[in-house]
């Protein structure tokens, strides 16, 4: 069922106090006080009281843990920067969701120009920001996808949001999912819940185009982009 | 529900969650030690009453309401809810909002220029009720009907002291903005002050 989009973008600038006030919520603390406070007025986690004979254990222990923690560390990031990742129709569709309900910050934008000044200051080498023909500009956002970073263009469509994302091409790469043609390009088609998605690579770019329009309509939007 | 019990379902359910009791503590009082001294008050309440916590809800609205009762308790006792201004007593004058936030031409860029410790200075300059709203629904990103639970007021009110508060924030910071020639219209200030 086709949703009309709702009316969450009426100021941008209760959405930059959410997009700051949001940070908060990962500002470093320093339990160790609050830790030694309650030592004595809640019982200690069971086991915690460990005999002294093994006390002696714990620097080897600490360093022990500080090796495994370097190679997992290490594993990490080889895993990780080893060349493009795929971003799943579920994921997707969770940032379209949460553009769409205001659940993450967006700013508000009326053209491409304004969006590219915006999302420049986040990522000033962006891959380009595309216009779609006959739909109107909402928001746009900034995203990460499995630690890439994915511009997010929030576009209205016949009153149907549709966000279009952008990434680069080495960044991010396609689903391995039936494919429709389109004037010789292929479009990878996928689905999750009520929302379709189409995905296609064009000039170095990762496009991804995500709503609740059926699948040609989507593909006729990625067909028409124009990218400043 | 024996000690043990308990302690073992205190271990795996409140104690990860410490540091956001602690950081939510820290930012409503806007002081460390006070901080401290009420997360830790939350805590041994929630230790307490856990077994009225039911499984599969929300432990960290569960806590952030111990907290705001730790917290009116606090400040009953002390008697120093000056700020505790109820908004009754509060009349925005959208005017003066206008006025003060009308030349944030990138809302998002002036906001950024603040650090944590100053969002946190200008939060103090709200409300209690605002306050904690805001905590609630913009820092926790709780949904607005579990923030009326855990405030205990009805889902309309929590829209409007969103709104109020987000205003009231950059109302707060906009002195602060102004010196630091954030703000569109500091040149031009500047240049009419100076004759």
């Amino acid at each position: 069922m086709n949703r009309p989009i709702p009316d969450n973008f009426d100021d941008e600038r209760d959405l930059a106090v959410v997009g700051r006030l949001s940070r908060l919520r990962t500002m470093p603390v320093d339990t160790k006080r609050l830790e030694r406070l309650l030592e004595g007025k809640i019982p200690p986690a069971p086991g915690q009281n460990r005999p002294m004979r093994l006390r002696w254990l714990r620097p080897l222990r600490a360093i022990a843990a500080s090796l495994l923690v370097m190679a997992l560390i290490g594993a990490l990031v080889w895993t990780t920067s080893g060349g493009p990742v795929m971003a799943s129709a579920a994921e997707m569709a969770r940032l379209h969701r949460d553009m769409v309900s205001g659940r993450v910050a967006v700013m508000k934008v009326d053209s491409i120009a304004q969006a590219g000044k915006l999302l420049s200051g986040k990522w000033p080498d962006q891959p380009g920001l595309p216009q779609a023909p006959d739909t109107h500009l909402m928001a746009c956002c900034m995203q990460s996808v499995k630690d890439r970073k994915v511009a997010c263009l929030l576009f209205n469509s016949d009153g149907q949001a549709v966000t279009v994302s952008v990434a680069r091409s080495s960044e991010l790469r396609l689903p391995q999912s039936p494919t429709m043609q389109r004037n010789g390009q292929a479009y990878h088609v996928e689905q999750s819940g009520e929302l379709n998605m189409v995905s296609t690579q064009r000039d170095g770019r990762w496009i991804c185009l995500i709503g609740e329009l059926p699948v040609d309509q989507l593909i006729e939007i990625a067909h028409g982009l124009r990218f400043q | 529900m024996d000690q043990e019990d308990t302690t073992k379902r205190f271990y795996r359910l409140v104690w990860p969650q410490r540091a956001s009791v602690l950081r939510l503590a820290r930012i409503l009082t806007g002081n460390e030690a006070e901080a401290d001294d009420l997360a830790q008050e939350t805590f041994i309440k929630a230790f307490k009453a856990l077994d009225r916590f039911v499984d599969a809800t929300d432990m960290m609205a569960w806590l952030a309401a111990i907290l705001r009762h730790a917290r009116i308790d606090r400040l009953r006792s002390q008697a120093a809810a000056a700020k505790n201004v109820s908004l009754d007593q509060i009349q925005m004058d959208p005017a003066g909002e206008e006025e003060s936030s009308q030349n944030w031409e990138s809302p998002q860029e002036v906001l950024n220029a603040f650090g944590d410790a100053e969002m946190i200075t200008a939060l103090q300059a709200l409300p209690e009720d605002i306050r904690w709203t805001l905590l609630l629904v913009d820092v926790q990103q709780m949904e607005q009907r579990d923030a009326a639970r855990v405030l205990d007021i009805p889902v309309g009110t929590i829209k409007s002291r969103v709104h109020r508060g987000r205003a009231m924030l950059r109302r707060a910071l906009t002195p602060l903005a102004r010196e630091r020639r954030l703000l569109k219209c500091d040149d031009q200030e500047v240049n009419r002050a100076t004759p």
